[in-house]
C-alpha cells in the first residue's frame, strides 16, 4: 500500500471517531453529491471538492407552533461551506482502498419578520456535519467498510428560550464485512453500527440515548441493475438516563425485509421491499406499547429520457438526465413521545438535470403517522392512541451561470394535523402539535 | 400411486433411452469397420515392382508400430492422470490399432510368399489390401491425438465481460436507505 493510502486509512479511521448521520442535511447538494460537486481538485491521488453556499429566505414558523400559538416568522440567512474528498477519480480506476469523506457547516442566522415578538436572532447556530466512509477491497471477493459520521444539528423546539432547543449531536460509527463472489453478482454483508444521540440542553439529558445495532443485508443482482434483495437488523435501544424521565423505555427493535430493486426496462424501474417489524419494548414503569407488523417500501420510478450516445457508446456529457418516482413506505420509530411511532407515506418525487445547466427537483408527500397510548413518567396515560396527518412538499431549482457557480432557490413546506396532549399529569392545560411551516430560501453558491 | 406410475414410466423412458442408445452404438461400430474390408477390385492398382511392394510392406509395418508406440504412450499418461474419458478412448482406439497391425502383418507374410513364389496378382492384391490398413492405421492414429480428456475442457479461468447500454440509468440496485430517523417533537412538554 502507498503511503498516500495509509493516510487516507488513518484519516478515515480518525474521523470514524467523531463522524455521525448523514440523513440530516437540508441542502439538497450536500444530500446528493452527484449533482453537488463540481468537477474537483485532483491533489494526489485524492479529488478534492470544496464549496460554499449563501443563501436568504424567509421561514413562516421557526417555532413550529400551532396556529393558535404565537407563531414566529423570521427572516433567515444561511451560510455553508463544505468539503469533501475521494480517492475514487473520474477514470474510476479501481481501488483497494476506496475512501469518501466530508465535512459541512451552516451557519444559520435569524431575524425577525412580521410580529414577532420573540427573540429569535439569539437561535443563531452552527450546524456540524462530517462523515467518512472507507471500503477496504470494493472490487475483490472480501472485503470492509468502516463508516461514521457526526451531526450537530440546530433544531429550536416550540420554547423561545435557547436553553429549551433541541440542539443535539448524532454519532455513528460502524463496520461491516463484505462477500461478493461471482465477480459482484452476488454480496452479502454483517455489520455492526453504534449510533449515539447527546442533547445539548441539560433538561434533555433524559432523551439521550444509545443504540447498538447488528444488521445483515444482501443482494443478487441476476442482472446488470436488478437485483434481488434482502436486510435484517436488530438493535437495542438504551436511554441511559431513564430514571429522570422514565416514560421512555428501552427496546429491541427488530426488522427483516426481501424484495426486489432495478431495472424492468430500460425506463421504468421498480424497488418493492417487504418484511416484518416488531419493536419489543422492554418492560418499565409504563405499560409496554409495541409496533408488531408489516414494513415495507414500494417504489416505480419512471425515467423519461434516456442518456444519448455520441455513436461510440460513450454517454454524451452534455444531456438530460431526469426521473419521476412514485412510492410508498410503511415503517416504525421509536419516538421521544413514549415507545414508537409508525408512519405510512406516500409520496411523489421527480428530478431532471438539463443539460449541465438547470436542476429541477421536487418532492411531495403524505404521511399518516400512529402513536400508540401515551404516558407520563408516573405511569398514568396521557393519551390514547392517535394519528397525526401530516403534509411535505419541497422544491429545488438551480441554474449554472457557470460550470462552478449556480443559483438556486429552494422552497418546503410541511404540515402536520394533530391532536393536542396534556402537558403534565394533573393538568389540564394542553399543547397543540398540529403545526405547518413554509421556508423559502434563495442563493447562490460555487463548488468544484 | 403418482411414484408407482412414475416408475413405470421410467423403465419405458429407459427401454427407449437404451435402444436410442444400442442404435447409436451399432451405427458407431459398424461405421469404422467399413474401410477395413476392402474390395480386391480396388481401383488402385500398384505400379510397383514386386521387389518394391516388397520393401514398401515391411516400410508401412514400421510405420504401424511407430503409431502404435506413440499411441501406447499416450494411453499411459493417461493412466498416469487418472483422465477415465481420455483413457477409454485411447484404449478403444489402441485396441483396433492393434487388430490393423495384426491384419496387415499377416497381408505382409502373404504378400513375401508371393513374392518368393513369383506370383505377381497374389502379390498385387497382398500389397493393395496393405495400402488400405496402413490408410486404417493412419486414420485410427489421427483419432487417438484427438480424444480429449477432462482436462481439455478446463481452459483456465473463465472471464466474463458485461456491456451495459451506457444509456441506462445509473445502477437503482442499490440497497434501499433507511427511511426514517428519529426526530424530538416541537413541543417541550411532550418529552418533560
Amino acid at each position: 500500500m502507498r503511503p498516500i493510502h495509509c493516510a487516507a486509512v488513518l484519516i478515515g479511521c480518525l474521523c470514524l471517531t467523531v463522524t455521525g448521520v448523514a440523513s440530516a442535511q437540508n441542502q439538497p447538494w450536500l444530500a446528493d453529491k452527484g449533482y453537488g460537486q463540481g468537477i474537483g481538485y485532483e491533489v494526489g491521488n485524492f479529488v478534492l471538492h470544496p464549496g460554499i453556499a449563501g443563501e436568504f429566505g424567509y421561514d413562516s414558523n421557526m417555532f413550529n407552533r400551532a396556529p393558535n400559538e404565537n407563531v414566529a416568522e423570521v427572516w433567515r440567512l444561511r451560510f455553508t461551506p463544505s468539503l469533501s474528498l475521494t480517492n475514487e477519480t473520474r477514470e474510476k480506476t479501481p481501488q483497494k482502498v476506496r475512501v469518501q469523506a466530508g465535512v459541512s457547516a451552516a451557519y444559520n442566522e435569524y431575524i425577525p419578520a412580521g410580529n414577532t415578538s420573540d427573540d429569535v436572532s439569539d437561535f443563531r447556530n452552527v450546524g456540524v456535519n462530517t462523515n467518512a466512509d472507507v471500503t477496504f477491497n470494493p472490487e475483490g471477493r472480501f472485503g470492509g467498510r468502516l463508516f461514521g459520521d457526526i451531526i450537530r444539528t440546530i433544531q429550536p423546539s416550540n420554547l423561545s428560550d435557547t436553553s429549551s432547543a433541541y440542539n443535539r449531536i448524532n454519532l455513528r460509527g460502524g463496520g461491516e464485512f463484505i462477500w461478493k463472489p461471482g465477480g459482484g453478482m452476488f454480496d452479502w454483508r454483517l455489520g455492526y453500527e453504534y449510533g449515539a444521540v447527546l442533547f445539548e440542553e441539560d433538561q434533555f439529558d433524559s432523551l439521550n440515548n444509545a443504540t447498538h445495532k447488528i444488521f445483515t443485508r444482501g443482494r443478487w443482482k441476476f442482472l446488470p441493475r436488478t437485483a434481488l434483495l434482502f436486510d435484517a437488523n436488530t438493535a437495542f435501544v438504551r436511554y441511559p438516563h431513564v430514571d429522570a424521565n422514565s416514560y421512555l423505555l428501552g427496546s429491541n427493535p427488530l426488522r427483516a425485509r426481501v424484495g426486489f430493486n432495478g431495472l424492468m426496462t430500460d425506463r421504468l424501474a421498480l424497488l418493492a421491499m417487504v418484511g416484518w417489524g416488531a419493536s419489543f419494548h422492554r418492560t418499565g414503569s409504563v405499560p409496554v406499547e409495541n409496533f408488531d407488523s408489516v414494513i415495507g417500501q414500494a417504489q416505480l420510478t419512471f425515467y423519461p429520457t434516456l442518456a444519448p450516445t455520441d455513436g461510440s457508446g460513450q454517454a454524451e456529457a452534455a444531456y438530460t438526465l431526469s426521473s419521476v418516482a412514485l412510492g410508498y413506505v410503511r415503517d416504525f420509530e421509536n419516538s421521544y413521545f413514549g415507545s414508537f411511532y409508525g408512519r405510512d407515506r406516500g409520496y411523489l418525487r421527480a428530478s431532471a438535470f438539463i443539460v449541465q445547466r438547470v436542476v429541477i427537483e421536487g418532492e411531495g408527500g403524505l404521511s399518516r403517522v400512529g402513536f400508540p397510548n401515551l404516558y407520563f413518567a408516573d405511569g398514568t396515560q396521557r393519551s390514547g392512541a392517535f394519528h397525526e396527518t401530516r403534509y411535505d412538499a419541497s422544491f429545488h431549482t438551480e441554474y449554472r451561470v457557470l460550470p462552478t457557480v449556480g443559483i438556486n432557490a429552494t422552497v418546503t413546506y410541511d404540515k402536520n394535523d394533530s391532536v393536542s396532549l396534556l402537558t403534565a399529569a394533573g393538568s389540564t392545560i394542553e399543547d397543540d402539535l398540529s403545526n405547518d411551516r413554509l421556508q423559502v430560501f434563495v442563493g447562490a453558491r460555487w463548488f468544484m | 400411486m403418482r411414484l408407482q406410475r412414475f416408475f413405470k414410466f421410467s423403465w419405458i423412458l429407459a427401454l427407449a433411452a437404451g435402444g436410442v442408445f444400442g442404435a447409436a452404438q451399432a451405427q458407431e461400430a459398424t461405421a469404422p469397420a467399413q474401410p477395413a474390408s476392402p474390395s480386391v477390385e480396388s481401383p488402385r492398382e500398384p505400379q510397383l515392382s514386386m521387389d518394391e511392394m516388397a520393401k514398401e510392406a515391411k516400410s508401412i509395418l514400421r510405420a504401424m508400430d511407430a503409431d502404435l508406440v506413440v499411441v501406447s504412450k499416450m494411453l499411459g499418461k493417461a493412466r498416469e492422470e487418472r483422465d477415465i474419458v481420455k483413457v477409454l478412448c485411447l484404449e478403444d482406439k489402441l485396441s483396433q490399432m492393434e487388430v490393423t497391425r495384426k491384419n496387415a502383418g499377416e497381408r505382409s507374410e502373404s504378400l513375401q510368399g508371393a513374392v518368393r513364389a513369383q506370383d505377381k496378382e497374389l502379390a498385387k492384391h497382398a500389397f493393395t489390401l496393405l495400402t488400405v490398413l496402413k490408410e486404417r492405421m493412419a486414420q485410427l492414429s489421427a483419432e487417438a491425438n484427438q480424444c480429449i480428456g477432462v482436462e481439455a475442457g478446463f481452459v483456465g479461468d473463465s472471464q466474463v465481460t458485461v456491456d451495459v447500454d451506457p444509456t441506462l440509468p445509473e445502477d437503482p440496485s442499490e440497497y434501499p436507505s433507511s427511511p426514517i430517523i428519529m426526530i424530538p417533537p416541537s413541543c417541550v412538554s411532550c418529552v418533560l
